[in-house]
């Protein structure tokens, strides 16, 4: 049995028992931990392992949520087929946004992304006809599985766990697919690649698509968890914010997308002690992670695997992380 | 009503440029997006406004201080935050400008509170009469600050030492440092400067608008976009983009849409990018 | 940061006091507001007018319960830092908490009508000084209106300035929120029911929003005699400060013009006009009483805003001397007064939907930029 076997039970069985050691407040910031971290995957997908920097990323987070929601609302679908339907409809998005980012790159891509969240959130500010304007929408459902609704907080903390599992084993294996070397790849260096015979525009395209779709999935989870929605919870902070989770966590690092989201969001909570200042130390803590840990949190367990084997007497192979 | 708007458009618009001349100096003097830009702006209105109020200095010493602020936190800052960081991978780099942009912000927030407060006029609030074009007397005052800025700018970096280290530092810093050049000096002072530019822009800025802690993330966005506009590294290229931001905000508010105005705005810049992906003056460092 | 240090011992003295030490002598009354970003101002007010009121009623030994036990009263505050979302979570937090019997506030309408929902599936009582119509005619039983809705201010408003003062244009500008849409709406049906008037110009802007020129420069242009604009205070004296740029030199009238929309407008707040329900100047023995208590407690004079919660208090204080220190004791108790005398006015907590009160009361700022009441509605 793998070092990483016994560590995949543990972190099973914390998640299982989590919901019986928390209080309510507790868990449903865990919740948050979880959507966000489904967030921060998709956002790992194309600024990770594709290298592209998106800082607009609740531009998508925004039309999965309220594509749920106004579905539900509105037109009175079923929560579990308006889910399906915000994936479908933020992955469009996604399609459309992989244009800009076939021509340019760098900065020139940073700015059009920035400039797709911020349309977005204005669009959801003025178009109040379907969003409900600054008010939003709200008395969102929760979904049912086979008729029990799932309104307790516990059941849902299950629901986002499972998705979240799900969809960290799906990325896995689309990442470390052809699919995920060749957007490696182009990442690396565009040039080499479409020399070795990879299909730029095709690759960017998936990848584009495959982020929006999985964060739309994230958007739709957390419309149908706080059950009310405004174009406040989508501004380009939390674009920022998404961004850093990834970054804190380690790019190109799965695991470290989940250990980014978990840290950037639960550090303010522990931070609470200092009320409204807590903003000014999580700028702090993000300065000085960067400086002293620039390839992530991740970057941690290979340091701390390190320090344990130099300091155990007999001779070990060090593992490569 | 057209000339009106198109005055206090370009006064606008210079000061995004300024504020993007800044961001643009970062980046071709250190390779490094300071995120934080925008930031100096409010810092130096907020060091003006203090000076004036608490410490009750005179109106233009107030100003000075403002502006000295700016350069000296841009000192403080590339010391301890930047300098060591320099050529780790950018996306790195962008993190920890991310990381002081919140930072300066919330530190604003709590050393001055998060109410607005009025900083006063410099000329009074009527209009005046300009060459027959009726404007606002603010926006005289930014164009022709901004214009004489620029000219001395570019005899800075023509005729002086210090201009042509930027310069050099900018184009190669191995060759630079090579040829003698102080580089982590020169590196620092340009830093400097471009905060310093900020800080201008925040003085001149204060009057216009209400002085909050939140103002730098919406000033770093607008110039972040000048900067691309016009090249991303092309300094006139930085101003004009600038200018025509301040121009299309207030020329597409007026006569199409106030509420959707960004969305237009962002609209035909993404439109503009894909026409032309290097911004109006491509620049090659 | 004075103010941020009082908050949280504020906050200290009323939250962690341990539980053991009260046991069942408190009555804890909930209050929602923005305590924290730019509008923390309008917080501050609101918190304190709650906070002087709690006081008064312990300094007098507290509140009888009806079983005749005395209790003190306590004030446990959440902030919704003007946001929806946050003030949901902060209301949340606040219905969770079983010892939390009523609870008031939010102030911003915008924050108030989607969140309605968690005060009622709770059945506790609440009563807000938001001033949105929608608020109290949508069906909700435990919601109350602490002051009148804008519908009546806006019509009181009108009958002023159009009516009485003979303006002749008029032109309309809102913050793009529920209260400010709503406004717009009751004025332009007033306008053309009563007076036969359409509007010159109509124009918006977004909450948050740092540049009004385009805005400024539409009605400019129109130039009407008189500007109603509804929505937020900073915007509104940004929007003054840029019309006056241009030259336009009509009357500015204004739904919140208090003391935060006059220390930003500072000189151009003189002439300025609008409907509130109270102000501090009004000239009865209550209110001068209560302006001098405010004002030694706290520095300076209340806010509009300050009575609603001072009124909040002393009202639910009664409904639970009548019903009990429970939730629906308290909401029982309310829905069946017909009549009770607060600083405000005259209240009728039994009014349907949650109407309790009605007047209103126009001001206009003088050149020492006190606002002086120039008119009276009921």
């Amino acid at each position: 049995m793998t070092k990483g076997f016994w560590l995949k039970i543990l972190i099973v069985i914390i998640t299982v028992l989590l919901p019986l050691i928390l209080n309510g407040y507790q868990l449903q910031v865990m919740v948050m931990v979880g959507i966000f971290s489904i967030l921060t995957l998709s956002l790992n997908v194309i600024s990770g392992y594709g290298g592209m920097i998106s800082l607009g990323h609740a531009g998508f987070f925004l039309v999965g949520a309220y594509t749920s929601a106004i579905l539900t609302v509105d037109a009175g679908v079923n929560p579990w087929l308006a889910l399906i339907a915000a994936i479908l409809v933020t992955a469009l998005f996604g399609l459309l946004l992989s244009f800009p980012a076939l021509k340019l790159s760098g900065h020139f891509l940073a700015v059009i992304t920035i400039a797709f969240g911020l349309i977005m959130q204005i669009l959801a500010i003025n178009m109040e006809w379907l969003t409900g304007g600054i008010e939003g929408v709200s008395q969102i459902p929760r979904p049912s599985i086979f008729g029990y609704d799932l309104k307790g907080d516990n059941a849902f903390y299950y629901l986002v766990a499972v998705v979240l599992i799900a969809t960290f084993w799906l990325l896995k294996q689309i990442l470390h697919s052809d699919f995920g070397r060749s957007l490696r790849a182009v990442r690396d260096d565009e040039v080499a690649a479409s020399c070795m015979g990879i299909d730029i525009r095709a690759t960017k395209i998936i990848a584009f698509v495959l982020s929006a779709g999985v964060a739309g999935l994230a958007g739709a989870l957390y419309a149908h968890f706080v059950r009310y929605l405004n174009p406040d919870s989508f501004t380009l902070e939390i674009s920022i914010r998404v961004f850093l989770m990834v970054i804190i966590g380690g790019i190109g690092s799965l695991g470290g997308s989940i250990l980014g989201a978990a840290t950037v969001y639960l550090l303010p909570e522990f931070l609470r002690f200092l009320d409204n200042y807590y903003y000014l130390a999580f700028g702090l803590a993000v300065v000085l992670v960067m400086r002293f840990l620039p390839g992530g949190l991740i970057s941690l367990g290979p340091i701390l695997e390190r320090g344990i084997s130099r300091g155990s007497t007999s001779k070990r192979r060090r593992k490569d992380a | 009503m057209l000339s009106t708007l198109l005055f206090s458009g370009i006064a606008m618009g210079c000061l995004y440029g300024l504020i993007a001349l800044g961001f643009v100096l970062i980046w071709n003097t250190a390779a490094i997006v300071n995120f934080a830009q925008g930031e100096f702006a409010m810092v130096s209105m907020f060091f003006a406004l203090t000076g004036l109020t608490m410490m009750g200095l005179p109106l233009v010493i107030a100003l000075i201080m403002g502006v000295v602020g700016a350069f000296l936190l841009g000192l403080l800052m590339e010391r301890i935050a930047i300098r060591p960081i320099l050529g780790v991978d950018p996306l790195s780099v962008i993190t920890v400008t991310i990381g002081l942009q919140i930072l300066f912000s919330n530190g604003a927030k709590f050393v001055w509170g998060t109410q607005p407060f009025v900083f006063p006029q410099y000329f009074g609030t009527a209009p005046v009469e300009f060459m027959g074009l009726r404007m606002q007397a603010q926006s005289l005052a930014i164009i022709v600050v901004v214009a004489v800025l620029a000219i001395a700018m570019h005899q800075i970096s023509q005729k002086t030492k210090f201009g042509k280290s930027l310069r050099a530092v900018s184009q190669n810093r191995e060759t630079a440092s090579l040829m003698g050049i102080n580089v982590s000096r020169t590196i620092a002072l340009g830093i400097g400067c471009a905060t310093g530019l900020a800080g201008i822009a925040g003085i001149l800025m204060a009057p216009i608008t209400f002085v909050s802690a939140d103002l730098g993330l919406p000033l770093l966005i607008k110039s972040f976009i000048a900067a691309v506009l016009g090249g991303f590294g092309s300094y006139p290229g930085a101003l004009i983009g600038g200018v025509i931001i301040g121009v299309l905000d207030n020329l597409i508010g007026f006569y199409i849409s106030s509420e959707y105005r960004d969305v237009i705005l962002f609209g035909l810049l993404i439109i503009m990018l894909l026409v032309r992906p290097s911004g109006l003056f491509p620049h090659h460092r | 940061m004075p103010k941020t240090i009082q908050a949280l011992c504020t906050a200290a003295l009323v939250g962690f006091t341990p539980a053991a030490v009260l046991a069942d002598d408190v009555v804890t009354l909930g209050l929602v507001g923005i305590m924290t970003g730019p509008n923390a101002q309008n917080g501050e007010f609101v918190r304190n007018g709650a906070m002087l009121a709690v006081e008064q009623v312990n300094a007098k030994g507290g509140l009888t319960l009806p079983d005749g036990s005395k209790a003190t009263l306590a004030l446990e505050v959440v902030d919704d830092q003007g946001k929806p979302d946050i003030g949901l979570n902060a209301i949340r937090r606040l219905v969770s908490d079983q010892d939390v019997v009523a609870f008031m506030g939010p102030d911003f309408s915008g924050i108030t009508f989607p969140t309605l929902f968690a005060g009622e599936e709770a059945g506790i009582a609440q009563i807000t000084s938001s001033i949105a119509a929608k608020i109290t005619n949508s069906d909700y039983e435990h919601i109350f209106g602490g002051r009148s809705n804008d519908g009546q201010w806006m019509r009181a408003l009108l009958d002023y300035a159009v009516g009485d003062k003979g303006m002749k244009s008029v032109g309309l500008s809102f913050t793009n929120i529920e209260l400010g849409r709503s406004g717009k709406d009751v004025a332009v049906e007033y306008l053309k029911d009563n007076f036969d008037i359409e509007p010159l110009v109509e124009v918006s802007h977004s909450y948050g929003d740092k540049d009004l020129t385009a805005s400024a420069a539409q009605i400019a242009q129109a130039n009407p005699e008189l500007l109603v604009n509804w929505g937020t205070q900073i915007e509104a004296a940004l929007l003054l400060r840029q019309l006056r740029g241009l030259g336009w030199n009509g009357v500015f009238a204004f739904n919140a013009a208090d003391d935060i929309f006059s220390s930003l407008a500072q000189g151009q707040s003189e002439g300025v006009i609008g409907p509130q329900n109270w102000v501090w100047t009004v000239d009865d023995n209550q209110t001068q009483s209560f302006v001098s208590a405010y004002k030694e407690a706290y520095g300076n004079n209340p806010s509009p805003h300050s009575i609603v919660y001072y009124d909040g208090v002393r009202l639910l204080a009664e409904a639970a001397a009548k019903g009990g220190d429970s939730r629906s004791g308290i909401l029982t108790a309310l829905k069946s007064m017909n009549a009770w005398e607060g600083i405000q006015g005259d209240y009728t907590p039994s009014g349907e939907g949650g109407n309790m009160i009605s007047d209103v009361v126009i001001i206009e700022y003088d050149s020492d930029i006190v606002p002086q009441v120039v008119g009276r509605f009921e």
